[in-house]
């Protein structure tokens, strides 16, 4: 018996007159929407800072954001530029710039005391709208403004934005930040989800892993002993490598955990909001160039330049893959390469030209986290490569398929 | 069910399989375009451009490939499957003629890979009677539009607007497979298309059968409304609208009825990339904007003009609303 013949699937008829909801030629995406659907990424990492930097870390993010949309209404009245200025890419550049700096600026204080660091937050906010009017009003331009924002305040503020304090693990969310030892304590070593022994303080003195990373391989360290080899290093005087990785070392609010940032970033991929060409060969590269790079394999007098360190004897694969371990986790790259690397202006629109920046990318921030800083190498990294993107974008076009 | 509109235009009754095929060879092609020609089995749109055109060109080049399409334009329609469901025999002669008329060696027939089993159980027994291929694809628009589909089928690169057969490819749908299916078996004349028309406003599909030279003002009012201006001619996103004299004939046989979305204002280009991304032939679009700002003839050529199959698909994804899709058709009309 044949088959009877087949009805076009129907849809059920709605109400005679009824208007249809959604256009048919656009997808009713829209520009504000655009920027709002990377906000959900913020609240992975966002949620680990609080966690490990209590009520500060959230007064420090407040602050810089009140103070972004604060001057986005005051300048968006400044000249033909101050029109072109919309408020979601801008909120979400402020919140960027907030994570990238420490909970512990969130610090009450008379503003002529040394020790109240409160007014870097909204001067930050300000500097960052003020930038983005400069650069033509929009967060779309080859100097990505939150990078810029973070070395100027880099370059003014220095060590005061280095982070020392993080919360007991008995203290999350609630703790204050600064109820910490003034210096670091030896008993305090050691994982720090196994800190949590009875305590009058909140929070643990810890050295910045950027920090000592930074002193070792630009050469400027001096050993406490004769000697200082690589390894020594890695094993005396780092927090151990999963309190970069879940969280319990001094950074950011935003990097308080990697693991945190890669949910964040993974959420991107999957909402198509960023390509995933960059996050990864950012990362990958970044780790082979920290594994060829030269660095001191030992300071004695004067440091010991190997380059590819895996080969010299007494290191060895596992130390330098260690290195380039903490490396990648100490510093923002992370960050840097989910969050700021791919927004819309700083990286190349088609996929050819993604690749060379990613790569350029990730070689520039191996090097400068080496030689210069790594809490600022990938942000000087990122504000360099940002340069070449108009040129990739004006020499790359795709190749048609036809 | 299709519904008749137009006088004579019932639709036919689908052909006994046991109704033997005409033999044929190379050598009967000049006499079977004319044959065709005659029995006004014509088409010209996306899914079967210039059939007489492509026929005409395989007297001259080697075929190599004879496919007919069941992709659907709209996949909430599925006018070509409807087709094939009921009409898989005159389908598969079709296939089969154009086959030994050109002289091709693969003969296939194309279909989404999701589609319902009633649609397919039928060509599928038509197929395999005939010694035919049924390729299955997962079907995302544009994949119907021939640019895409050779790629994707046969890695062949095909300019847009030109014809499949200077790639060794005669490509048919269903409903002209179907009309030169009925002319082989049965001799028959074409009198009236199958046409289907996807009405958002009230949100049902209509599937006709229309006398050929109907005005397309009549079909609309066989469908309830008489506003010409809320048509759009194949899939929405290629923004095309009808002239206000249009026939139904040998053009798109798929129609959307639906309000025009509101304007917008466009924002500036915010560099997300989603029209390069989404592009299904990679061009540049947003390069081709500033090509139509500034006029700039070799940008236009440098951002791949030329591969652009105007399928709308960057002017839908754009969260600033730029027109895209608009300024590569004057691009197209200043420089060619």
């Amino acid at each position: 018996m044949d088959d009877p013949t087949p009805r076009p699937p129907e849809i059920p008829v709605s109400d005679v007159g009824a208007s249809r909801r959604r256009p048919i030629q656009h997808s009713g995406i829209t520009a504000g929407r655009y920027h709002a659907m990377h906000l959900p990424a913020a609240l992975f990492p966002l949620m680990a800072g609080f966690a490990v930097f209590g009520w500060r870390a959230i007064g420090a993010v407040a602050a810089v954001v009140v103070a972004v949309v604060a001057a986005t209404l005051v300048w968006r009245r400044v000249g033909a530029t101050g029109g072109r200025m919309r408020l979601a890419p801008i909120l979400w550049s402020g919140l960027l710039l907030a994570m990238a700096l420490p909970a512990h600026l969130f610090r009450a204080g008379d503003p002529t005391d040394p020790g109240a660091l409160w007014p870097i937050l909204p001067a930050a906010g300000i500097l960052l709208v003020l930038i983005i009017w400069i650069l033509g009003g929009t967060t779309v331009s080859a100097a990505n403004p939150v990078a810029l924002t973070l070395l100027l305040t880099m370059a003014l503020f220095g060590q005061s934005l280095v982070p020392r304090h993080v919360l007991r693990p008995t203290k999350l969310f609630t703790g204050d930040l600064l109820n910490a030892p003034t210096a670091p304590d030896a008993a305090d070593r050691g994982p720090w989800v196994a800190r949590r022994s009875p305590s009058r303080f909140d929070a643990l003195h810890r050295e910045s892993p950027a920090h000592r990373l930074t002193l070792y391989t630009s050469g400027t360290e001096s050993p406490q002993r004769a000697w200082l080899s690589l390894d020594g290093l890695l094993r005396d005087a780092l927090p151990p490598l999963e309190d970069l990785v879940t969280a319990g070392a001094p950074t950011p609010i935003g990097q308080a955990s990697a693991v945190a940032l890669l949910v964040g970033g993974l959420f991107l991929i999957y909402r198509g909001l960023i390509d995933y060409r960059i996050p990864l060969l950012a990362c990958v590269v970044a780790f082979i160039a920290l594994l060829m790079l030269p660095i001191p394999v030992v300071i004695r007098d004067v440091p010991e330049w190997r380059w590819a360190a895996w080969h010299v004897r007494g290191v060895g694969w596992a130390t330098a893959i260690t290195f380039a371990n903490y490396e990648l986790l100490a510093g923002p790259l992370l960050f840097t390469a989910f969050f700021l690397a791919t927004a819309p202006g700083s990286r190349p629109m088609t996929r050819r030209g993604r690749t060379l920046f990613a790569v350029a990318l990730g070689l520039a921030t191996a090097a400068a986290q080496l030689y210069l800083s790594v809490s600022a190498g990938a942000y000087l990294a990122l504000a360099a490569c940002a340069m070449l993107t108009p040129i990739l974008d004006r020499r790359l076009r795709p190749r048609p398929l036809v | 069910m299709f519904v008749a509109v137009g006088d004579g235009s019932a639709p036919p009754d689908a052909v006994d399989p046991s109704v033997t095929p005409p033999d044929a060879s190379p050598a009967d092609l000049p006499a079977w375009i004319e044959r065709l020609t005659e029995a006004r089995v014509i088409a010209d749109r996306v899914t079967c451009p210039d059939l007489t055109g492509q026929l005409q060109s395989a007297m001259r080049r080697p075929i190599d490939t004879v496919i007919c399409t069941l992709l659907p334009t709209d996949q909430h329609l599925r006018l070509e499957a409807s087709l094939a469901a009921t009409y898989s025999v005159e389908i598969a002669a079709a296939v089969n003629l154009l086959g030994r008329l050109t002289g091709a060696p693969q003969r296939w027939i194309v279909h989404e890979s999701d589609a319902p089993p009633p649609f397919l159980r039928p060509i599928r027994r038509s197929a395999d009677a005939s010694d035919l291929r049924l390729v299955g694809l997962d079907h995302d628009y544009p994949l119907d539009h021939p640019v895409p589909l050779l790629r994707t089928l046969l890695n062949r690169r095909l300019l847009p607007g030109r014809s499949p057969a200077e790639r060794g490819v005669i490509l048919i749908d269903a409903p002209a497979a179907m009309a030169i299916g009925r002319l082989a078996l049965l001799g028959q004349l074409t009198t009236s298309v199958p046409v289907a028309i996807r009405d958002h406003e009230r949100g049902v599909n209509h599937h006709l059968w229309v006398s050929i030279g109907t005005p397309l003002r009549q079909v609309l009012a066989a469908v309830g409304w008489a506003d010409l201006s809320l048509v759009h001619i194949g899939y929405p996103l290629r923004e095309i609208s009808p002239a206000p004299d249009a026939l139904i004939g040998t053009g798109e046989l798929v129609f959307h009825i639906a309000r025009p979305d509101p304007p917008a204002a466009p924002d500036a280009c915010i560099r997300c990339g989603w029209c390069i991304d989404g592009c299904p032939v990679r061009i540049h679009p947003p390069a081709l904007l500033d090509a139509r700002q500034f006029d700039d003839p070799d940008l236009a050529e440098r951002a791949g003009l030329r591969a652009c199959i105007e399928c709308g698909i960057c002017s839908f994804v754009c969260p600033a609303r730029l027109p895209l899709l608009q300024s590569i058709r004057e691009l197209r009309h200043r420089h060619g």
